[in-house]
């Protein structure tokens, strides 16, 4: 109808003598205009213009286009649009960039909106002695609605949720998870080793001619827990990769590491590795792994159960720190060695058993008189150096008035807890002195409605 | 939050040695000899034979001193400490073994066998004016620093005007409101009721047991002497004799069993695990206090024959033991001279 439009504007030229404008809706009233042509001689005369009232509507109506004509690559291409040196330098690789979804997902060939069987194409064309006609199935009224869900789920970016047992330090990340005992290697099966993720990391290198490349560096942890355990670095291009070729470095360079009572180090320790330091305390049974999280997971593998240390320095070096408390641990001595150097007996004192003396190690010969270093054991191993230890916060006296405050006000439930395993002991509940003259002064204990069956 | 186990295990016993002297008082003070209603085991006052010199010293050998056991981690529930470590000398190492034996004599002091005592008698005045003035009793208590709980004056004002000496209970609940020992409570835990106290025995806690009687009574308190008979005798049942060894609770034992002439199942267990001394030492106990006087052999073998032939209850049992221990020395004798022969 762009015709009419460009009818109406000759019409103006046509007559310059009008002095009324045409107003020139574009709306049709529901009357059918025939196309004039351009250059048509009709001299239609302004009653006409004026007692028919024309409304051009431009409304393309085209059975093909763009849409119809290129292929599904190239109008993905369009949407999510990252150029070629874009997908170089890793652009478009964020979380919630568009993805291409291929829309040939839960279909098949041969299947589709009528639901007919096609023998030859979705079905044997003779089956038994009997050949197979073509057939119209019934409607399969949720295809559509089916396709169109699986569509939409498709672009969601879903979390991966992972049980607590599984999860490492963070979410479904690698650092802190296990990923199995090392690959066999002839003989050895590697029986009792488990491999933890250190650190996981993406690593790029710049050079003239290839530009900026990435690779995964994996750092990891594996061990028997029984002594045995290696740590090493793997780099590669694929993640999976990489932690492959790390787990395996690592189960070549196992280590056996001396334990006291197979829980705990033999004695306290130092040690650091570049910027970082390790002062590492021996604990006793049920202590637990108080320590930084790379140093857990080392002596998970190792089997060191108890065990006290504080990495000062850099603590986000992973690789520092893990090969600062290993040299630490394999520069421990024994007390066999002990003895040996300083010529005196090893003595082993516990408050549990009332400071007993337990000999420990025993040298070939003993001397009579001791040196200034022999005085204290820590001493002698750390050559002369004594761990410098904090002060605790504020420290109160009995005398400051807010300690007086505060004992004023905790006074009233100091002892409590043992108030109420006495009164249970005696009485079998917890009962005021008054319970025996007003028997409804009673703990109600909270039962839970039962459920009516 | 003290556990049970720690508040009388370490170290906090009083001094019975100062009881030793007070004997005397006690038995000049009446002449009926306390029988004990619970299990009339003997009449005798025990504590004439307990305290001298010559017992004293056959309970200790008997007992026994494995440094491993007296020492040993007793799980008291404390907080663990790491172990501490020193470098010492063959000259320090022996000075701390010294310290030990110290420490190892104050553990293994034995708590003594006392009759049951008297209850309380005296009344210090009587003032019927007084009556009604409230209807519960007065106790009055001198908390004076420095007292012996036996000697503290606790007096009793009764609702009805008489003024008198607190009665054992009363002042042992008293001196432990003003002064406490720890391991003791205020009143007597229900441990210690029959029911409860045979669940413990059944489950061979005896130590424990022991150990808490110690701490909770008096050693002449009825229920003390109730408790600790009923354990022994539960021991001497059941033959479980080694697990008080070395404790300090074997010496009382045995000699609750010399008295009760019930020692012959502990002979037995001397003779079937080859202690020929310690079965010596209980033979000669014996002698000593039914006779008072040490038997003239010198040969320990002949001693023991003679025990188990002349007053001996269980005969048949202890005259096969002994056989087979003579045989088992026979064999080990000839063997031991045949090696002799062998290597000359």
């Amino acid at each position: 109808m762009a015709g009419l439009w460009n009818a109406a504007k000759c019409l103006l030229q046509l007559s310059p003598n009008y002095v009324c404008c045409l107003r020139m809706s574009l709306r049709p009233i529901g009357v059918t205009i025939q196309p004039i042509t351009l250059f048509s001689t009709v001299q239609s005369t302004p009653s006409i213009i004026s007692s028919k009232r024309f409304n051009p509507v431009v409304s393309a109506v085209r059975n093909t286009s763009f849409f119809n004509k290129l292929p599904a690559e190239s109008l993905w291409k369009g949407v999510t649009s990252v150029s070629n040196a874009g997908k170089k330098r890793g652009r478009g690789r964020a979380v919630g960039k568009k993805m291409a979804k291929n829309l040939n997902k839960g279909q098949v060939v041969g299947v589709g909106k009528t639901n007919m069987l096609w023998p030859g194409l979705n079905s044997p064309i003779i089956q038994g002695k009997e050949l197979i006609q073509q057939k119209k199935l019934p409607d399969d009224p949720d295809r559509e609605a089916k396709l169109l869900k699986l569509r939409d789920e498709m672009g969601a970016f879903r979390l991966l949720r992972l049980s607590p047992l599984e999860r490492g330090w963070s979410g479904p990340k690698l650092p802190g998870r296990s990923v199995g005992p090392p690959d066999p290697v002839g003989e050895d099966n590697f029986e009792g080793f488990d491999t933890i993720v250190l650190e996981f990391k993406i690593v790029c290198n710049m050079k003239g001619n290839l530009g900026r490349t990435r690779r995964t560096s994996a750092f990891v942890v594996t061990g028997n827990g029984n002594g045995l355990a290696g740590f090493a670095t793997g780099k590669a291009q694929m993640g999976m990769t990489a932690l492959r070729k790390a787990k395996n470095r690592a189960a070549q360079k196992l280590m056996y590491v001396e334990r006291y009572n197979e829980h705990t180090v033999l004695h306290d320790f130092f040690s650091a590795f570049g910027k970082t330091r390790v002062f590492v305390q021996k604990k006793p049974e049920g202590y637990g792994l108080v320590c930084h999280r790379a140093i857990r997971e080392i002596c998970k593998a190792i089997g060191i159960k108890d065990i006290y240390a504080k990495v000062e320095g850099s603590t986000k070096n992973v690789q520092h720190v893990a090969k600062a408390f290993m040299v630490g641990l394999l520069r421990q001595k024994t007390f066999e060695k002990i003895a040996e150097e300083t010529k005196l007996h090893v003595v082993e004192f516990r408050k549990e058993r009332d400071y007993f003396p337990q000999i420990m190690a025993k040298p070939s010969e003993v001397k009579t008189t001791k040196a200034i270093d022999d005085m204290d054991l820590n001493l002698h191993l750390n050559a002369g150096k004594v761990v410098s230890k904090r002060k605790k916060g504020f420290q109160p006296n009995e005398s400051d008035p807010s300690w007086k405050n505060h004992i004023s006000k905790t006074e009233r439930f100091r002892n409590r807890d043992q108030v109420r395993v006495n009164l249970l002991v005696e009485h079998g509940e917890v009962r005021s002195f008054l319970a025996d003259k007003y028997p409804e002064c009673r703990q109600v204990k909270f039962m839970k409605k039962m459920e009516e069956s | 939050m003290a556990t049970r186990a720690v508040m009388f295990t370490i170290g906090k016993f009083r001094c019975f040695p100062i009881l030793k002297n007070r004997v005397a008082k006690f038995t000049s003070s009446s002449n009926l000899l306390n029988t004990s209603t619970f299990d009339p085991g003997y009449t005798r006052d025990p504590s004439e034979v307990f305290f001298k010199e010559n017992v004293q010293a056959l309970l200790d050998r008997l007992t026994g001193r494995d440094y491993e056991k007296v020492f040993q981690n007793r799980k008291l529930g404390q907080r663990l400490e790491p172990p501490k470590y020193e470098l010492l000398t063959q000259a320090e190492v022996d000075q701390v073994m010294v310290e030990m034996e110290v420490k190892l004599k104050k553990k293994l002091q034995m708590p003594p066998l006392l009759k049951e005592r008297e209850p309380v008698t005296k009344i210090l005045s009587k003032d019927a004016e007084l009556q009604g003035f409230d209807n519960c009793k007065y106790v009055f208590i001198d908390i004076s620093q420095g007292i012996n709980d036996r000697k503290r004056e606790v007096v009793v004002r009764d609702p009805n005007g008489v003024l008198r000496d607190a009665s054992w209970e009363e002042r042992q609940k008293m001196c432990q409101i003003y002064f406490p020992l720890p391991g003791r409570q205020i009143s007597m835990p229900k441990m210690f009721e029959e029911t409860h106290l045979q669940d413990c025995l059944d489950q061979g806690q005896y130590q424990f047991v022991l150990d808490r009687a110690c701490a909770q009574f008096e050693p002449d308190d009825p229920d003390y002497i109730r408790v600790t008979r009923k354990t022994y005798n539960c021991i001497d049942e059941n033959n479980k004799f080694s697990t008080l060894r070395s404790t300090r609770h074997f010496g009382p034992m045995v000699l609750h069993l010399v008295l009760c002439k019930r020692m012959d199942n502990l002979l037995f267990h001397f003779i079937t695990s080859k202690e020929v001394k310690a079965a010596a030492d209980l033979v000669r106990l014996f002698h000593l206090v039914w006779s008072d006087s040490s038997p003239s052999e010198l040969d320990e073998f002949q001693l023991i024959e003679n025990y188990i032939q002349g007053p001996a209850v269980k005969k048949p049992a202890l005259e096969l033991a002994w056989q087979t221990f003579l045989e088992i020395e026979k064999q080990r004798l000839e063997a031991l001279s045949q090696q002799n022969k062998a290597s000359n």
